[in-house]
C-alpha cells in the first residue's frame, strides 16, 4: 500500500470538517504509517474468501467447548 | 471502615441472605466510605445516596417477605459513568456530555437490577474512554489506592479504584483496549475482559463497536464469575452477541486442582520489553501453576504485532464515526488529550478499516492453531513494566511520556482484535510498592476455564487479599 502523507491527512480533515494545523497532519500521518505498514503483512494475506462476517463464525467456530475444561 | 465492606461479593451477598447485616447497613457503610475517600481517590462523578437507600429498604422488606430477588440481593455496586439509565445523567467523563441524560438503561444494568445489586452512584473514568492511564482533566484524576502518586489505570479508573479500596464489591468496566485489564492490575484486583459477544453493550457509551466489551470488576475471581453469571448472554439488541450457552461460571470459580490443564508461556510478543521486576513476578506465577497441577510451557507466538496493528485500524475508524460530528463542531469541549487521541483517526482510510474487520476472521482461527491448539490458556502479562507515576504520563511529562503510553496497552489490544477472553489477576508487587497483575487468555468462551484457573491460583495466593495502603 502507498503511505500517506501530511496532504492525505489535511485532505480528510477537510471532508470531515475537523480543523488541524499541517505540522499536526504530518505527525497524524507518520504514526498512522507506522501501523498501516504493520498491518500490511496481514493484509498480503488476505483472500477474496476473506469477508467481515468470518470474525462472528471464527468466534463461534473456535469458541472453548462447554465448561471449565 | 465497616467490617462487612472487608467481605468479597460473595460473602457481603451470603451475609443479608443470613441475616447478618441487612441491606440498609451495607449501603450506608459504602456511602461512608465512598463520601469520606472521595477527596483522597475522587473515584465517584456522582453519589446516589437517596436512591440507593431506598432500594436498600425494599430489598430488606423483600428479604423479610422470603422474596430475594436474586443473588445479588441488597449488595451496593457501583459502575463507570457509561452504563446508561434511563433518566439519570450519564457523563461517559466528558463535557461534551455534561447533564445529558440517557433515554434507556444499559441491559448490563437491567440485568443487575433484576438480580437484586443496588448502584450507590457512578465512577470517574477516562474521557470517553479513550485512554490507558485513568487520567480525566475535567473530572479530576482519579488516584491510586496503594499510592496516589501514581495512574490508576484507564479507562475504568474509578471501577478500579472503588473496588480495590473497599467501598464497593463490584464494578462494570468497559475493555476496549485494555480499560477492564489494566485498572484491575494497577490497582491489585480482579477483572474479566469477556468474550466479543459475551455480554450485551446495548445502552453502554460507545468506544470502538467493534472491540468494546463489558466485564466486571471484582476482588476474587469468585465474586467476578457471579456478577458474570448475571450479566452475560445474548441480547436482541445488541447483534454482536452470540448464542452461545452461558455455563455455570460460579460452581467453575471453585478452588480445585489444575492436573491436566496445559497453560502456555509466550515467547515472542508478549514477553518483548519485559522488564525483570514483571518477569520475575509471571515466573513466579507460573511456578505456582506447576504447583497447583498444570501442565506449564512455552508457546512460540504468531504476528501478534500485525493483530496489535490491526487493532488501532479498528479503532480508529470506529472512534472517527462516533466522534466526527462533535469534532467538527464541537471541538473545543474535548480534553486536549482525547482531541489529540481522536484526530489521529484519520490515519485509517477506508480500505483500511474494511481490510482489518476481514483480517480478523484469518487472525482468530490462525491464531487459535497456533496457541490453542497447543495450549488451554496462555499466561500473559499486563504491563510490560511498573506501574508508572501519574507524572511521568502527563501531558508535560517529559521524553518518556510517547514510549510509555505507546507500550501501555500494547498486550492489550491484540486480544481485543481477536475478541478473546482474558482474566486479570493480581501476581505480586514490583518494589516501587504498586501491584502488578497478569492476563491469563483463552478461547472464545472460555471464561468458565479461567475462572477455573483463577480461583485455583487465589487458592495459593494472597495477593488479592491484600488492602491497598493509602485506604487503610
Amino acid at each position: 500500500m502507498s503511505t500517506l502523507n501530511a496532504a492525505d491527512i489535511l485532505a480528510t480533515a477537510q471532508r470531515a470538517g475537523w480543523h488541524i494545523s499541517p505540522e499536526r497532519a504530518a505527525e497524524i500521518a507518520a504514526a498512522a504509517n507506522s501501523r498501516i505498514s504493520t498491518f500490511d503483512r496481514a493484509r498480503a494475506q488476505l483472500a477474496f474468501e476473506d469477508e467481515v462476517a468470518g470474525f462472528a463464525a471464527a468466534l463461534l467456530a473456535e469458541r472453548q467447548p462447554g465448561g471449565a475444561k | 471502615m465497616s467490617e462487612f465492606l472487608t467481605l468479597s461479593l460473595t460473602g457481603a451477598a451470603q451475609a443479608i441472605r443470613d441475616r447478618k447485616v441487612s441491606s440498609v447497613e451495607l449501603t450506608q457503610a459504602a456511602l461512608a466510605r465512598a463520601h469520606a475517600l472521595q477527596p483522597k481517590f475522587n473515584a465517584f462523578v456522582r453519589f446516589d445516596d437517596e436512591k440507593a437507600l431506598a432500594e436498600a429498604r425494599k430489598c430488606d422488606a423483600e428479604l423479610a417477605a422470603g422474596k430475594p430477588r436474586g443473588p445479588l440481593h441488597g449488595v451496593p455496586l457501583a459502575h463507570k459513568d457509561m452504563f446508561y439509565r434511563a433518566g439519570e445523567v450519564s457523563t461517559c467523563g466528558s463535557r461534551l456530555r455534561e447533564g445529558w441524560k440517557a433515554g434507556a438503561t444499559a441491559a448490563v444494568l437491567e440485568k443487575l437490577d433484576a438480580a437484586g445489586a443496588l448502584q450507590i452512584g457512578t465512577l470517574n473514568m477516562t474521557e470517553f474512554a479513550y485512554g490507558p492511564t485513568g487520567q480525566n482533566g475535567w473530572l479530576g484524576d482519579a488516584r491510586n489506592p496503594w499510592n496516589p502518586d501514581y495512574i490508576t489505570g484507564g479507562s475504568s479508573a474509578g471501577s478500579g479504584v472503588s473496588v480495590a479500596s473497599r467501598i464497593v464489591f463490584g464494578a462494570l468496566g468497559s475493555d476496549t483496549a485494555g480499560s477492564v485489564r489494566m485498572p484491575s492490575s494497577i490497582c491489585g484486583i480482579t477483572g474479566m475482559k469477556t468474550t466479543f459477544g459475551r455480554v450485551s453493550r446495548a445502552n453502554c457509551m460507545p468506544l470502538s463497536q467493534s472491540l468494546d466489551t463489558v466485564g466486571p470488576l471484582t476482588r476474587t475471581v469468585e465474586d467476578n464469575a457471579l456478577m458474570l453469571a448475571v450479566i452475560a448472554g445474548q441480547d436482541a439488541r445488541d447483534g454482536a452477541t452470540l448464542a452461545v450457552p452461558v455455563p455455570d461460571y460460579v460452581a467453575a470459580a471453585k478452588a480445585g486442582s489444575l492436573k491436566g490443564v496445559k497453560i502456555g508461556i509466550p515467547r515472542g510478543f508478549f514477553d518483548d520489553k519485559l522488564e525483570d521486576d514483571v518477569r520475575a513476578l509471571l515466573d513466579a506465577a507460573a511456578g505456582v501453576y506447576k504447583e497447583l497441577g498444570a501442565d506449564v510451557f512455552e508457546v512460540k507466538m504468531p504476528d501478534v504485532d500485525a493483530i496489535n496493528a490491526a487493532g488501532f485500524l479498528l479503532t480508529w475508524g470506529d472512534v472517527q464515526a462516533v466522534h466526527g460530528e462533535w469534532m467538527a463542531r464541537r471541538t473545543g469541549e474535548y480534553s486536549p488529550q482525547t482531541k489529540g487521541r481522536i484526530e489521529v483517526t484519520l490515519g485509517a482510510t477506508v480500505r483500511d478499516y474494511v481490510d482489518a474487520q476481514r483480517y480478523r476472521g484469518r487472525a482468530l482461527r490462525e491464531f487459535c492453531a497456533a496457541v490453542f491448539g497447543q495450549c488451554d490458556a496462555l499466561l500473559a502479562p499486563i504491563l510490560s513494566f511498573a506501574v508508572p507515576k501519574i507524572a511521568e504520563v502527563d501531558v508535560s511529562g517529559g521524553p518518556n511520556m510517547l514510549r510509555i503510553l505507546d507500550e501501555i496497552t500494547r498486550l492489550m489490544r491484540p486480544v481485543n482484535t481477536l475478541g478473546l477472553p482474558g482474566l486479570a489477576l493480581p501476581a505480586g508487587f514490583t518494589p516501587n510498592g504498586l501491584p502488578c497483575g497478569m492476563q491469563m487468555l483463552g478461547r472464545p468462551f472460555a471464561e468458565a476455564l479461567l475462572y477455573r484457573i483463577g480461583a485455583a491460583y487465589q487458592s495459593a495466593t494472597d495477593w488479592h487479599a491484600r488492602m491497598p495502603t493509602a485506604a487503610q
